[in-house]
């Protein structure tokens, strides 16, 4: 095929897609106005109207169009008296600063009628930033699975769709019945969300729905009210985990993050020896005794762990890659590191290194980076190889979560494997096949594989 | 969301009385009803609901399936749904008489079956308000008139919106909105009505002239003087000859017997029902001995219509619906058909149904007078017999003429003759119609009885081994010419042979997948109206099929008698083991600080009772039997959730007795002490 060709079967598919992704932004648009504003009730009415015109098409047949006559009016009645339910009201949200994937979240809402008059049967609505993806987004991210769809539902790409919008779903947040509200009068009331995803969580506002007389349509008043919420990743329950590896001589001491510079472990005071560094001199010995004194330095040993985390996958991995998160901020909050160094690696747009334990940083800091943890598709894996590297020196053990299980991820552990870096290895995988153990078949044991859905009783088990 | 007490009684009692099915709606409306005092409930899974929505599927499908076939038409639509209350009735019968308050979407749908933990799936609702809602649409569908329904589902209607009247209105403000609703639809469905009226009577003539398609038998507008005729491949007609004898070459629709201008009329044509007996057996002459027969299958999708049948039919068979009659020119007519219409026509040569010709057969119009006189003329008509004078016309036909789809007129011939005399002095070519009309012309101009005649040929080109298929393209105009000497009516076709081959040059290349499609909605058609034996198999198989469902679901194994004791107290459980009657223990023991504390854990609350009722056997087992009902996933046995429900009532027991034994003691003691108190 010559590139003109080529070019205009691509301008095309542009032109196909653009043409496919107006039609469903605009039908989730009507969809999600529809289920907002009709209750339950409101939808029984409908489809029985829609029901009675189809069977009352011909009035000399059936009594059908009756009935259609009689629920269209209570339509058209429900659809006029709903702007009157109009509400004044002020609120106020009470919200955490983290919460976590799949766990309900608690807080606390207060509203306030500044209305002239009691308002009565409302409900509270969160609203949630427009979950519909970009253009480019729909383009470009295919559905996990999507290659074993037949051709129509490949070309067409409505389970892309709909998969994308409920990716972008980022809580579930049930409706909130008001009670009774006088004028200027106050409540608070208990309401709860189910994150979904992990990361910031933005609520736009909030909306007040108030019902009209016959309890079909609901009039919709949005209130402006943005906050937000970091979800953390989900984790799993583990038994303690014993981490692999000795203590390791470690530059710079135990007070590493909390002075800047070279600072080690002060064991004792001595006298002057030549060679010693002037800035090891003790003045105030100095002035005392009136001969040079300095300051004697103990090196530390001790235990210090990289965690590592693979980001670079397809983006049709993206579940692999949330339980990889999951895995790590569990082993994360697992590994006792009181008296040991728990490096988090891991590429982003740069290559990162996070150090927690003995007093340099905490675990919640290192669950919190891991909250925005997002797959790399700009970098090789090679700039992660490089990143342990350079550390590998000290480092006494290595906790790698994979993604895959490949001649890249194979080559990284054969490398560790052959500067005696114990290891323990877990690959996530999307189906239960067993993987082959590769450079790992010396030491089987330090060898995990965790499939979807698997991954919270394997963890159990280790 | 549960209706309130009564309604759904109510609406099957409205929709018994809207379809004439009264009796059937009060057994239903009873056993719904009934569950507020029957206290027997089922413990239905999510398996069972998924069974009892499958059944009710099938009842659809069949109830469908079974109008379909017996019912007329469209009416079969209204039908259906008059039957929806039977179909759905499992359905409401196992939200009344489950455990359960709610139902899981899956239910319904086979998809969320197979995803039963997504949130979607897991999504309950009552269904007691859609099976009120299918009640009212079924009364809706009643082809009853009622000057009463649109009061009745008015009332109904607004009764089941006044249970979910929202707080913020006040009763007075919505009776006032109801009314205004209700009087605003009676006024809409009546302009609906007559909205309806008038657009029938000003567009009945604009439909009537664009959707005609089956022949007219008072008249016949002919292509005569216009453009090119059109052929469509569309498959009219099916015939069978058995034992693949010749079938009929011409199949007659319309007779005419006067010519205008282009038209043909029947003129006094009053047609008359036509008898037959219980095997379907129509006798149109007396039987012959020596016949042929052939098997004739048309469509009939508005009922009625013209039957093409041979000249010379004397008798159809199998000819099991419908109303059939026929006219003097032997037109057969039919209504209240089937949709297809499949029949035997047994013919022969010989006399035929036509009545004998009237002064009309012998009409010649005045403007076409000069051509055919000249034509007689020239073929020296007057001398000849009648039989010399048809076989000499024929000739004259077969030698100077040849055959064209297009048309005389249309091709720029423009002379002060007739379009009829320009084809019999001019062109000389044209289609069957001018062959036809030209035909009996021309033998009335020799004073020979003719008529015009409209159907449809079969060449052999259709054959397909026995059967034949005849197609719109076949249609076809000959002539009907009366031998005096016989008294008989004869056919006459002076049409060039040639026709049959420019029709079939015609063919269009998708003809191979229409003639697909259309056998495939033939065999439909005859299982549709029962030509075919599947739909009895189908009807029959149907049977076993619910039987074996609605047996799986009353399994009497998971029928549990509610205890009737003091579980009427207790709120309906949301999940197993909320019903415990642990907890009426607790209830009971709340007015003495031995109830379970907030936060306290059930062994702590055990211990507690342990110690203060020391000796009381029963109440391990009854902690043990309760944690089993309340946290083991596979549930607690029938057996010993019966046991559990004894020893609590014997615990109960016991404990009140041993209670009011403790009081007497107390208050004897009191007695005892009281003379003590009154002492200085």
């Amino acid at each position: 095929m010559s590139a003109p060709q080529s070019y205009l079967l691509a301008e095309q598919e542009s032109y196909f897609k653009r043409y496919l992704y107006r039609n469903y932004r605009t039908f989730a648009s009507i969809t999600h106005r529809f289920r907002r504003r009709l209750t339950l009730t409101g939808w029984i009415v409908l489809c029985g109207a829609v029901a009675a015109a189809a069977l009352g098409a011909d009035t000399a047949t059936s009594s059908s169009y009756q009935t259609f006559a009689m629920l269209g009016c209570l339509i058209a009645a429900s659809a006029l008296c709903t702007p009157f339910g109009r509400s004044q009201l002020s609120v106020k949200r009470r919200l955490p600063k983290f919460g976590s994937v799949g766990e309900t979240l608690r807080y606390r809402i207060v509203v306030r009628n500044e209305g002239r008059t009691t308002q009565k049967a409302l409900q509270l609505i969160e609203d949630m930033p427009d979950p519909r993806p970009t253009l480019e987004e729909f383009s470009r991210t295919p559905e996990p699975g999507e290659e074993r769809r037949n051709w129509l539902d490949r070309t067409y790409g409505y389970y892309r769709w709909r998969w994308l919008l409920a990716r972008n779903i980022r809580a579930r947040v049930p409706e909130l019945p008001l009670p009774d509200l006088p004028p200027g009068g106050q409540c608070e009331l208990p309401a709860t969300l189910v994150p979904l995803r992990r990361g910031v969580l933005r609520l736009t506002g909030a909306t007040v729905a108030c019902p009209d007389p016959f309890g079909l349509f609901r009039l919709l008043r949005k209130i402006p009210l943005p906050e937000t919420l970091l979800v953390l990743p989900k984790r799993h329950a583990m038994p303690v985990f014993e981490l692999p590896g000795t203590m390791k001589y470690q530059a710079g001491g135990v007070s590493l993050a909390s002075s800047v510079g070279e600072s080690e472990e002060f064991v004792s005071l001595r006298e002057y020896r030549p060679g010693d560094p002037l800035r090891r001199m003790h003045w105030k010995g100095f002035a005392k005794l009136g001969k040079p004194i300095v300051k004697e330095y103990q090196e530390e040993f001790f235990v210090r762990h990289a965690l590592v985390l693979d980001t670079f996958g397809a983006l049709a991995q993206e579940p692999v890659f949330e339980e990889a998160v999951s895995i790590a901020a569990s082993l994360a909050c697992t590994i006792q590191n009181q008296e040991s160094l728990l490096d988090l690696m891991f590429v982003g747009p740069e290559a990162y290194c996070f150090t927690s334990g003995r007093g340099v940083g905490h675990i919640e800091q290192m669950v919190e980076i891991l909250a925005s943890v997002q797959m790399c598709q700009e970098k090789d894996f090679e700039e992660l190889e490089h990143l342990i590297w350079s550390h590998a020196a000290e480092l006494s053990g290595c906790l790698c979560v994979f993604l895959a299980w490949d001649e890249p991820r194979q080559r990284l552990i054969k490398g560790l494997l052959a500067r005696r870096v114990p290891l323990r290895v877990m690959v996530v995988t999307e189906s239960a096949e067993r993987l082959p153990f590769g450079v790992m078949e010396v030491q089987p044991e330090n060898f995990h594989v965790l499939p979807l859905g698997q991954v919270a009783r394997k963890l159990a088990a280790l | 969301m549960k209706t309130p007490q009564w309604y759904i009684g109510l609406a099957l009692l409205f929709w018994g009385w809207e379809t004439g099915l009264l009796l059937w709606a009060l057994l239903m409306a009873a056993v719904v009803e009934g569950s507020r005092w029957i206290t027997a409930r089922w413990e239905f899974a999510d398996s069972d609901l998924n069974r009892i929505c499958d059944l009710c599927l099938v009842l659809f499908l069949a109830a469908g399936t079974l109008m379909y076939s017996t019912e007329d038409r469209l009416i079969f639509i209204f039908k259906w749904a008059q039957w929806l209350p039977f179909c759905f009735f499992p359905l409401a019968l196992a939200q009344c008489y489950g455990e359960r308050p709610s139902m899981p979407l899956s239910a319904f749908s086979w998809l969320l079956r197979r995803i039963p933990h997504s949130p979607v799936a897991r999504i309950s609702f009552n269904v007691s308000y859609g099976y009120y809602a299918i009640c009212l649409l079924a009364a809706s569908a009643s082809t009853r008139a009622d000057q009463y329904f649109y009061l009745g589902v008015s009332v109904l209607i607004l009764m089941a919106l006044s249970s979910v009247r929202p707080r913020r209105v006040s009763w007075q403000a919505w009776l006032v909105l109801a009314v205004a609703v209700v009087l605003t639809g009676r006024l809409s469905h009546q302009a609906l009505r007559q909205l309806q009226n008038s657009m029938e009577t000003s567009l009945s003539g604009w439909l009537a002239n664009w959707f005609r398609t089956t022949t007219d038998p008072r008249e016949c507008p002919t292509h005569i003087g216009h453009g090119a005729m059109t052929l469509s491949p569309k498959i009219v007609l099916r015939l069978r000859v058995p034992g693949g004898d010749v079938p009929p070459a011409l199949l007659r629709e319309g007779s005419y017997d006067s010519y205008r201008r282009g038209t043909w009329l029947a003129g006094t044509n009053q047609f008359a029902q036509v008898t037959q007996d219980r095997n379907g057996l129509i006798r149109l002459l007396p039987p012959k001995k020596i016949f042929s027969s052939v098997e004739i299958a048309a469509y009939y999708p508005n009922g009625d219509g013209l039957v093409p049948l041979p000249h010379g039919t004397f008798q159809l068979d199998d000819f099991q619906i419908g109303v059939l009659s026929t006219n003097r020119f032997g037109v057969a007519a039919v209504q209240a058909a089937p949709g297809l219409l499949d029949f035997q026509a047994d013919y022969w040569i010989g006399p035929s149904i036509d009545s004998p010709p009237g002064p009309d057969d012998l009409g010649v119009p005045e403007d076409e007078k000069p051509a055919l006189t000249n034509i007689c003329a020239t073929l020296g008509l007057a001398n000849m017999t009648d039989r010399q004078k048809i076989r000499a016309i024929s000739r004259f036909f077969q030698d100077n003429f040849k055959y064209s789809l297009d048309s005389p007129a249309a091709a720029g011939l423009k002379t002060s003759r007739t379009p009829l005399g320009r084809f019999l002095a001019e062109s000389r070519w044209g289609h069957c119609e001018y062959f036809a009309s030209a035909t009996v012309l021309l033998l009335r101009q020799a004073g020979i009885n003719a008529r015009y005649i409209t159907g449809y040929a079969v060449p052999e080109s259709a054959r397909h081994g026995e059967n034949y298929i005849v197609r719109e393209r076949h249609r076809h105009a000959w002539a009907l010419v009366y031998h005096a000497d016989t008294q008989n009516w004869e056919q006459i076709d002076n049409t060039p042979g040639a026709w049959a081959e420019v029709a079939e040059a015609s063919t269009p290349w998708w003809q191979a997948t229409s003639d697909f499609m259309s056998n495939l909605y033939f065999q439909f058609s005859k299982w549709r109206w029962g030509k075919s034996s599947i739909s009895h198999y189908a009807q029959w198989a149907l049977g076993p099929l619910i039987l074996y469902l609605v047996w799986r679901i009353l399994s009497t194994r998971r029928r549990q008698q509610k205890s009737t004791g003091g579980a009427a107290g207790l709120p309906e459980p949301v999940w197993p083991g909320l019903d415990s009657e642990l907890y009426l223990i607790n209830q009971r023991l709340a007015g003495m600080n031995l109830n379970r504390q907030p936060n306290e854990p059930l062994n702590c609350w055990q211990r507690r009772l342990e110690e203060a009722f020391p000796g009381w056997l029963t109440l391990e087992s009854i902690f043990r039997m309760h944690r089993r009902l309340r946290f083991d996933p596979r549930g607690l046995p029938s057996h010993e959730r019966q046991t559990l429900r004894r020893h609590s009532s014997e615990w109960l027991a016991d404990f009140s007795a041993k209670l009011e034994k403790a009081k007497a003691a107390r208050a004897n003691i009191s007695r005892a002490a009281a003379p003590d108190l009154r002492q200085p």
